[in-house]
Formats: structure tokens, sequence, C-alpha cells
């Protein structure tokens, strides 16, 4: 069955990671703007110190080019980007999976029974721009409702991703890898 | 081909850049974006190269600074109303001519009105309020500065032959203007135009102005200001904001309907004749080897590459590093019509094979910083070099 509109999709996506994910390190940010382009999730693995690791994710329905065109954006500011699509429309993308490897954006699928498969897992990187990163430090001590960080925190946070490092988003994920 | 700053905010980087980068032939001047008193104190020097774009497009708006401007039809008459237009349309072309001798601009701009709707009289209009009063006026003062129609074609005109034809015949009826301050209005959704028809259109309405020896300045060009060179306009315009670099009203609106969101900027690269979204540097400087050949040296070149350059629409290196590099590609076109169409397709052929090389590396560049633009600039140009050849216009 597929999704009916984008909405549906994220909102049970938001729900799978939202179950999937219980580690307190991990944040999950929606719809950052501010960035290189909106991505529909974020997820920050921080510690005491730095953020650890970003991986960011456009969901999208059918249109594979323009969702990966936007994932590309998000590498400015991630480690790792995803594409998630409706797992209806995997026949049709998977056939240009050649281009997601050339980009090295990840490619996934999504289905509403909350399976979550990767078909190929980018690798990591680090992320092409400081300045976005940047803006993700300030964006996480500024959700008005609830800062995730403390100001002092947040100025001992460093940004320099260390790639070869294991980091607990990238095994989590692995995990859906087909 | 002169290039001309076409001004408006941040008219102090248009300045700096014409002074300190030797960037131009001159400026035109927006009074939506500068009280009068604050542009006649600009130095003669510049203002005698410059001309003023008088922007009656909206006569009943009354946007603070125009307001400084007392050829503007509110501080004529009080509660003006275009049935006004008649009572008052010597009056406003007095003291607008005035102005701009005053100012010893380089010309007397002929200003218009916009209309959304063109009227059925528009022609009529035009000549009753605007270039009836200014030729009475300039020709009673004898004054010796060469006279430029303002007129705005807007898409749906430039691809109506029959319309574009009544619209040169009515022209060429004006004999004593010396040129055209050209205005194309389009509505394209994307930064670059991406319509090979429609350019040729504008190819072939520039070149029949030209044909007609009307000298032809085009305001409000983007990048395809490069391409619009072929049918030898005497200038092209180069502006900061996107508002600069293609016609809308809305920055002659008191009151602009949505506040106008912050753009991010765009560094020029000239190989690839795009501006390319500031976001997309790090990746291509990243993937790409030999990005050095595709962010051409400026002197604002080391400092946006410094790793904490804080990139915003505020600071000033990408649009003077644009009007730099803008200005000296304009600078390098060969001066026959013939050798830049060639020289203009084999660069556009070359860009997009470096376009190519950028996808290799895995750059996915979304539709405003990508080379999509060039294979309809290519078609445009080859159309237009079949016209000139059919009618043995120089090939």
């Amino acid at each position: 069955m597929e999704f009916k509109s984008e909405k549906e999709m994220a909102e049970l996506f938001k729900h799978f990671f939202q179950s999937s994910i219980k580690e307190s390190n991990i944040e999950i940010l929606e719809e950052v703007k501010g960035l290189f382009g909106i991505p529909d999730c974020i997820l920050i693995e921080k510690n005491d110190k730095s953020i650890d690791y970003i991986i960011s994710i456009e969901l999208k329905l059918k249109n594979w080019k323009r969702a990966l065109k936007q994932a590309f954006k998000y590498r400015s500011f991630s480690n790792e980007s995803f594409v998630v699509m409706d797992e209806a429309s995997i026949k049709f993308v998977s056939k240009k999976l050649d281009l997601f490897i050339k980009s090295n954006i990840g490619l996934a699928t999504f289905n509403k029974n909350k399976e979550f498969k990767i078909h190929y897992y980018p690798k990591k990187s680090t992320p092409f721009s400081n300045m976005f990163a940047k803006k993700i430090k300030n964006y996480l001590f500024r959700e008005e409702d609830k800062p995730v960080v403390s100001k002092k925190q947040l100025n001992n946070y460093n940004l320099k991703f260390n790639i070869n490092k294991s980091n607990c988003l990238s095994s989590k994920l692995s995990f859906y890898s087909v | 081909m002169e290039v001309y700053h076409q001004t408006g905010y941040r008219l102090k980087w248009n300045i700096d850049s014409f002074i300190d980068d030797g960037t131009g032939s001159g400026l035109i001047f927006s009074p939506v974006n500068i009280t009068s008193e604050k542009l006649s104190k600009i130095p003669d020097d510049i203002k005698k190269v410059s001309f003023f774009d008088p922007q009656l497009y909206l006569p009943k708006e009354s946007k603070e600074k125009l307001l400084t401007y007392d050829y503007f039809p509110v501080n004529i008459v009080n509660d003006f109303q275009t049935s006004d237009f008649d009572t008052i349309k010597y009056e406003i072309a007095q003291r607008c001519v005035d102005f701009q001798v005053e100012n010893n601009f380089r010309f007397i701009v002929i200003p218009t009105r916009y209309y959304k709707t063109i009227p059925s009289d528009y022609n009529e209009q035009i000549i009753k309020y605007f270039v009836e009063p200014f030729l009475k006026y300039h020709s009673s003062k004898n004054i010796d500065k060469e006279l430029l129609l303002t007129l705005i074609v807007n898409q749906s005109q430039i691809m109506n032959d029959e319309y574009c034809n009544e619209l040169l015949n009515w022209l060429t009826g004006i004999q004593e203007i010396s040129g055209i301050y050209l205005i194309f209005k389009n509505d394209f959704q994307t930064k670059q135009i991406k319509n090979s028809e429609y350019l040729y259109k504008a190819l072939l309405f520039i070149n029949a102005l030209k044909i007609n020896e009307f000298l032809v300045y085009l305001g409000y060009t983007n990048i395809e200001g490069l391409l619009y060179s072929v049918a030898n306009p005497d200038s092209v315009s180069m502006g900061s904001y996107e508002n600069l670099r293609r016609f809308g009203v809305k920055r002659f609106t008191q009151i602009e309907k949505n506040i106008p969101s912050q753009p991010n900027p765009r560094l020029y690269s000239r190989q690839l004749f795009q501006l390319i979204d500031y976001g997309y540097v790090g990746a291509i400087k990243t993937l790409f080897k030999d990005w050095n050949l595709i962010f051409e040296d400026s002197k604002y070149h080391p400092l946006m590459f410094e790793p904490d350059y804080n990139w915003h629409f505020t600071k000033p290196e990408p649009y003077k590093h644009f009007f730099l590099v803008f200005s000296s590609q304009v600078l390098a076109l060969p001066a026959s019509v013939n050798d830049r169409i060639d020289y203009l397709k084999d660069a556009f052929t070359e860009s997009l094979l470096m376009y190519k090389e950028l996808e290799e590396v895995g750059v996915v560049l979304d539709e405003n910083s990508d080379g999509s633009h060039l294979s309809f600039w290519i078609t445009a140009l080859n159309m237009f070099k079949k016209y000139l050849k059919e009618k043995n216009y120089g090939i």
C-alpha cells in the first residue's frame, strides 16, 4: 500500500524513529530551516562536548530526482545524507542507484508497515561546510520550548567530526541495510 | 558593448566597485533607493557617465524616497489620480528633465508607466503623457543631451511578432529620441531563462532597434546579458540582488505584499555562466580538484574561501566579485557579431562539459545552480545566426 501523502509518510516515519532511537545523546530535529535546504529529519549524535555525527533525511513519495538534489545539499552539514522513498516507488529508483552511489547519498525505502530498508548505505564523510554545522549547533540551543543543551555546554561544543570513530547513529542505521 | 550597474539597495557596493575596481561604464540610478538630496551629492564624475531611471512605473504609489523627487506626481497635485496626468504632464516633464540636467547625467531618460494589462491605446498614452511633454521641454530648453525612452516589453509582447512590428513602427516614428532604455519583463520561474524561443525573439527585437539606428541600453539583465550581446545592444546591466537582475514592480509599491525573503548569496562562475548558490561552494571545493577553474580568482576570492567566511546577503564580496568578473567577461567579447556568436557558443559548450565533469565527481546541483539554461541559450544563438544569414545581415 502506498502512502497517500508525504505528510502521512513523515508522520509514520517520525513515530518509527522515535520508537527506534531511545539513546539520550541522539536528538531528532524536524524541518530545520536556515540551513542549505530543509531536511525532513536530522539525527544528531552528541556528547557533553561535541556534536559527533549528523545524519540528514529527505522523504519523498515519488520524485527521486528532486530528493537526490535536496539530499545532496544536506551533505553540506551532514556526515551522511539519505533519501527515503515510499517503498512503492523503489522499482523506478533502483535503476538509478548509480547516481546515488556517485553522489554518496543513501537510498532507503519505508512503507506503511513501518518497514525501513536501506538499499545503499553511503560512505561516512565530513560535512562540506563548517558554517552550516555551526548553525545546527546554534539551533540546538535556540529551540525555545526546550533548550536541548545549556548555553555553557553549547559554547564548549566542538564541530570537529571524526568520521573514523565509530558512532551510535551509523551503527543503528546500518542495521537496516539490505 | 558597455555594461552598466543596475543600482538599487546597497548602491554603495556598485559605487565602490565602479571606483575601486573600475567595473562598468556607469550606473543606472534608482530613485526608489536614494533620496534626491543624496543623489545630488554623488560626484559629478560618476553621474556624467551614468543615467537616471525616473521610475514613474507606478505613479500613484508614493514610496518614501521617491517622494523626495519633485517630479513625482503626488508632489505636484494632492491626492494624485491617474486622471490628473493630463493636467500635470508638462510639469512632470519639466521637473524630471531639470533634475536630470542639473545632475549632469549622460542621457535624459523619458519615463514610462507599468501596466499589468496593456491598454489598447498604450502607444497613444505613452506619447501623450510622457514622450510629447518631455520632447517639448527638451527642445524648448535646447538641451544637448540625448534622449532615451524607457520601454518595458513583457513576455507575451516579445513573443508576438505582430505586436513587436507595431511597436517598432511606433518607435521609429519618434524622431527625436536617440535610444531606448529597454526592459524585458518576464515571469519565468527559474533564475536563468530557459526558453530559447523567448531569447531568440528578444534578440530579434534588439536587432531591429539597432537596424533602425536606436541606441539600446538594456536594463535589468541577468547573465543572459552576455547572450543579448550578439544583437549588439549598446549596453547590458549587472545588478547585485535578484530584483535588479529581473524587472518587477514589487519594489516600487508602497507596501510590498510579501516581506522579501533573505536571498541566499550566490557566487558567480565565469566558466559556468551561473550564479551558484553559496551552499554548493564547499561541495565543489571538496569534490572537484580543479575547483579553482570554476571560481575565478579575484581580489574578493581569498576572503570568500576562508573556512570561516560568513556567507550572507549583507556581505559585499560575492556581489563585488560578480561585478568584477562579469564586467571583464563583457569586455572580453569579440567586437563583431559573427565572432561573438561563435565565441559564446564555444564558451557555453565548454561550460556544459565542465558541468558534466562536476556531475561525474558526484556534485548534484539544483535547477537554479546547474547548467540547464545553456542548451536553450545555444539554441537561441543558432536560431539568431540562421536568421542573420537568411537576412544577409553580415553572416
